[in-house]
C-alpha cells in the first residue's frame, strides 16, 4: 500500500475522519481485494467487507500514520463497523471521550 | 555439550534445574505494547505461580482432565500452560474467540477433547462463559476458572515426581469443523523429543534468548518460540501477533535490543518486513547475534529469502541466518531444517513436470523454471523417507512422492479419532518397515536435504495458518442453508499477486430466482461469514448452476481441477457460470442485470 497520506492531516469532525476511512479502505480494498466493489458506507462492518486481521491492521496502521495518533492494533476488532472506528479515531483525535457503549453496540 | 535438556524427562523439569541454578534470572519477558513495556517472570516466579496453580487445579480434581486455555498474547497464558503440565492435567490452546462462530468452535474443541475446565484471565472470565453458555455449552458441566481464584497458596509438594512422560501433555487442535476435529497429541516425552531436536538443528546455546511473536496456541509459536528457550535455560522475548503485524520491524528491532540468537516466522513475516524497510527505515536495528530465524508454517520462497537477506544485510543479518525448516503440528513440530553452511540452497525445477510429480531441474531463468527451496536434512534422531503414496515403496533420491516420518517426537495419535489415527500415523512400505507417520506432504529428497513440493492432503496454507477446504465449504453452505441449499468448492489460488482462496458456489437444480442484485447480496453474506468464522477473505466467489462444480465419478469435489479452472481462466467462459466476482470487477460497466435462475 503506498497512499500519498505520509504527512498527518487534521480532521475537524467525525465526520471528516469517517470520510478518510471510507477514502482510504476504498484505495485498500482496489489493491488488496479488487473482488469487493461496493461503495464502502458508515454502517458496513469490516466483516462484510471481508477483511481479515492482517488487513485490519495494516488499515490500523495506515490510519494512525494519516492522522498522527497511536492506535492499539486492537482497536481493528473493538470497533467493528467503519462508523464506529471513526468516532474512535475522532476521540483520540479531539481527546473527546466517546460513547463506548453505543460504539461497542452494548 | 551435556545440557539438562538432553536427559530430563518433561520439561517441567527444565524449569526445576534452572529453577536451582538460576532463580532470578528472566525467563519470559513480554513487550505489553510492542516495544518497551516489560512484563517478566523470572524462573523461580514462573515457578511460583505455575504450581500454585496446578495445586489449585488439582484440588478441584482437573489432574488427568483436558483444560482449555483461553488468553490473549502475554504472561498469563505461560503461566497456565505450565501450570496444566505441573498438574499432570492436558492444556488444550487455543485461538481466543471473538464472535459466536468462533465459540460454536470452541464447543466442538470442547466436546471433543472432553475439557472439563476452562482457563481464561479473570478479565475475560465472565464474556468467556456468557460466549460459551450462547454457544449452548452447559455451564454446570465444564468450569471456567482464572489464575487468581484458582491458585492454591499452599504447593502440593510431589508434583513433578508423580509426571508420566508418557502421559499427553497438550492436545494441538489441527481442525475444529463440526464433523471431523483433530485433536494432534503431543506427550511429554515427545514434547521433550522435538525441543531437543530444535536445539541440534541450529546448535543452539544454553540459556539462549529467544524473540518472536507468534501467537503462543499455534505449534511453531508455542514449541518452536515459547518453550524452546525456556528448555535451555534462556529467556523468550515477545510481542504479540497484532503488534508485529502493526509494525513487523518492531520484531527485529526487539531481536537486535536483547540480542536474541533465535527467533521463528513463516515466510509471510519476512516479507512483511522487507515491505515495511522498502517503506521505512531500519536504522538502529543490529541483528549482529541472530543466528537463525526458523522459517515455516508455510511454504518458503526464495525470492523472499533473497530479498530479505538483500534488505537486512546493512543490519548485519548473515546470509545463513534464515533456516528453512519442515514440520507440522502430527510432528510435534519440526521435523526438517537448521544448519546450513552457506545460504539457503534452492533448486530450479520444471513446474510442469512437477505437477506430474516428476523432477526435471531446469535451468532457473527457463520459462517453467520454480524454485524449490531445500528444507534440510531431517533432524537428529528423525527418520524422513520419500513413498509412492499408492503402492507404499520407498523411492530413490530425487523422486517425487509422498513424505514419510518417523522418531521421537512423533505424536501420539488424534485424540479420540481411531480412524484418523491409523490412517496418517500407521504408515508401513511396501516392504512392511514402520511405522511411520504419512505427512500428506509430497517432495523428494536430496543429498542436501528435504525440498517440499506441494501436497496431496487437502489443506490451504495462507500467512502459517492451516486453513481445511471442508470447514470453509460447511460456513459457506451453512450460512445460506436457511434459505438456499447450495454446494460449495473451495481451493486456494497461489498464483497472482498473494496466495489467497476461492469459492465455487454451485446453485440447487430447482431454487429461487436470483438476479445480480441477489447474487451480491449472497457474495456479501458467504465473505463475511468466511471472515468471521476462519479470518480469511475469500478471493473471488463465482456461482454456477447445478452441475457445475467438477467432481469425480464417484461424487468427490475435484478441488484441484476447480483451481486450475480459475487460475486458466476457463471458469470465466463456462456455461455454468452464472455470477462472478472476477466478471463483476473486470467489466463492471457491462455488469447488466442477467437472469441467474439457476437452471
Amino acid at each position: 500500500m503506498n497512499l500519498p497520506m505520509q504527512t498527518p492531516v487534521v480532521a475537524q469532525s467525525v465526520a471528516d475522519v469517517s470520510a478518510m476511512i471510507r477514502q482510504h479502505l476504498t484505495q485498500q480494498l482496489k489493491g488488496d481485494h479488487p473482488d469487493f466493489n461496493e461503495e464502502v458506507h458508515d454502517n458496513m462492518s469490516f466483516d462484510y467487507i471481508g477483511l481479515d486481521s492482517f488487513s485490519r491492521v495494516n488499515m490500523l496502521t495506515e490510519l494512525a500514520k494519516h492522522f498522527g495518533v497511536k492506535l492499539e492494533p486492537t482497536a481493528a476488532y473493538d470497533f467493528v463497523t467503519v462508523g464506529s472506528l471513526a468516532e474512535f479515531i475522532w476521540s483520540e483525535i479531539s481527546g473527546t471521550p466517546m460513547d463506548m457503549k453505543k460504539a461497542l453496540g452494548i | 555439550m551435556s545440557l539438562p535438556l538432553n536427559h530430563v524427562q518433561t520439561i517441567v523439569s527444565c524449569i526445576e534445574h534452572y529453577v536451582q541454578t538460576r532463580p532470578d534470572e528472566r525467563a519470559y519477558v513480554f513487550l505489553e505494547d510492542g516495544d518497551s513495556q516489560e512484563l517478566s517472570l523470572t524462573y523461580k516466579e514462573l515457578q511460583t505461580r505455575a504450581q500454585q496453580l496446578a495445586t489449585g487445579l488439582r484440588s478441584v480434581d482437573l489432574k488427568d482432565q483436558a483444560i482449555l486455555l483461553l488468553f490473549p498474547a502475554g504472561l498469563d497464558f505461560v503461566v497456565a500452560f505450565f501450570a496444566c503440565l505441573y498438574a499432570g492435567a492436558i492444556a488444550v490452546p487455543a485461538n481466543l474467540a471473538r464472535n459466536g462462530h468462533h465459540y460454536a468452535r470452541l464447543k466442538q474443541i470442547i466436546q471433543d477433547s472432553n475439557a472439563k475446565a476452562v482457563l481464561t484471565t479473570e478479565s475475560l472470565k465472565a464474556v468467556t462463559m456468557t460466549g460459551l453458555s450462547n454457544a449452548g455449552i452447559n455451564l454446570e458441566s465444564i468450569s471456567v476458572l482464572a489464575e487468581v481464584e484458582t491458585a492454591s497458596a499452599l504447593i502440593e509438594d510431589n508434583l513433578v515426581a508423580t509426571l508420566n512422560p508418557n502421559f499427553p501433555a497438550f492436545i494441538q487442535y489441527t481442525s475444529g469443523s463440526t464433523g471431523n476435529p483433530k485433536g494432534v497429541i503431543v506427550t511429554h516425552a515427545q514434547l521433550i523429543a522435538n525441543e531437543r531436536a530444535i536445539q541440534v538443528s541450529a546448535d543452539m546455546p544454553e540459556f539462549a534468548v529467544v524473540g518472536g511473536w507468534l501467537p503462543q496456541f499455534h505449534d511453531m509459536g508455542l514449541i518452536g518460540a515459547m518453550l524452546q528457550p525456556l528448555a535451555m535455560g534462556g529467556c523468550y522475548i515477545f510481542m504479540s501477533p497484532l503488534h508485529f503485524i502493526q509494525s513487523p520491524l518492531r520484531w527485529l528491532r526487539l531481536l537486535g535490543k536483547y540480542k536474541a540468537v533465535a527467533t521463528a516466522a513463516p515466510n509471510f513475516a519476512l516479507e512483511h518486513c522487507v515491505k515495511a524497510a522498502k517503506a521505512g527505515s531500519v536504522e538502529g536495528i543490529d541483528l549482529t547475534a541472530l543466528k537463525t530465524v526458523f522459517c515455516g508454517a508455510e511454504p518458503v520462497a526464495q525470492k523472499t529469502l533473497s530479498e530479505f537477506n538483500e534488505f537486512f544485510s546493512v543490519c548485519n543479518l548473515h546470509p545463513d541466518t534464515v533456516k528453512p525448516c519442515y514440520g507440522l503440528a502430527e510432528a510435534t513440530l519440526i521435523l526438517s531444517g537448521g544448519i546450513a553452511d552457506r545460504a539457503p540452497r534452492y533448486l530450479s525445477v520444471d513446474r510442469e513436470q512437477l505437477k506430474l510429480n516428476q523432477l526435471h531441474i531446469v535451468d532457473e531463468y527457463s520459462e517453467h523454471a520454480k524454485k524449490v527451496v531445500c528444507c534440510g536434512n531431517a533432524v537428529k534422531d528423525h527418520e524422513l523417507i520419500i513413498v509412492d503414496p499408492d503402492t507404499h515403496h520407498v523411492l530413490s533420491d530425487s523422486s517425487v512422492g509422498e513424505i514419510w516420518a518417523a522418531g521421537p517426537s512423533i505424536a501420539a495419535g488424534y485424540w479420540q479419532n481411531p480412524r484418523a489415527t491409523l490412517a496418517t500415523f500407521n504408515g508401513y512400505t511396501a516392504c512392511g518397515r514402520g511405522p511411520f507417520m504419512r505427512t500428506g506432504d509430497m517432495g523428494f529428497l536430496r543429498e542436501e536435504g528435504l525440498f517440499v513440493t506441494g501436497r496431496i492432503k487437502e489443506l490451504m496454507i495462507i500467512r502459517g495458518k492451516n486453513h481445511y477446504p471442508h470447514d470453509i465449504e460447511e460456513t459457506l453452505i451453512n450460512v445460506l442453508a436457511e434459505n438456499l441449499s447450495i454446494q460449495a468448492a473451495v481451493f486456494a489460488d497461489e498464483y497472482g499477486n498473494a496466495p489467497g482462496v476461492a469459492a465455487f458456489i454451485e446453485l440447487p437444480r430447482r431454487g429461487p430466482k436470483l438476479d445480480t442484485t441477489d447474487l451480491q447480496e449472497l457474495v456479501g453474506k458467504l465473505r463475511s461469514a468466511v471472515t468471521q468464522i476462519h479470518d480469511l477473505q475469500l478471493k473471488d466467489i463465482f456461482f454456477l448452476s447445478f452441475g457445475g462444480i467438477p467432481r469425480t465419478s464417484s461424487g468427490k469435489t475435484q478441488r484441484l481441477k476447480c483451481a486450475e479452472m480459475y487460475q486458466n481462466t476457463l471458469i470465466d467462459v463456462d456455461q455454468r457460470l452464472v455470477f462472478s466476482t472476477r466478471a463483476a470487477r473486470q467489466a463492471p460497466a457491462q455488469l447488466t442485470p442477467v437472469s441467474a435462475m439457476a437452471v
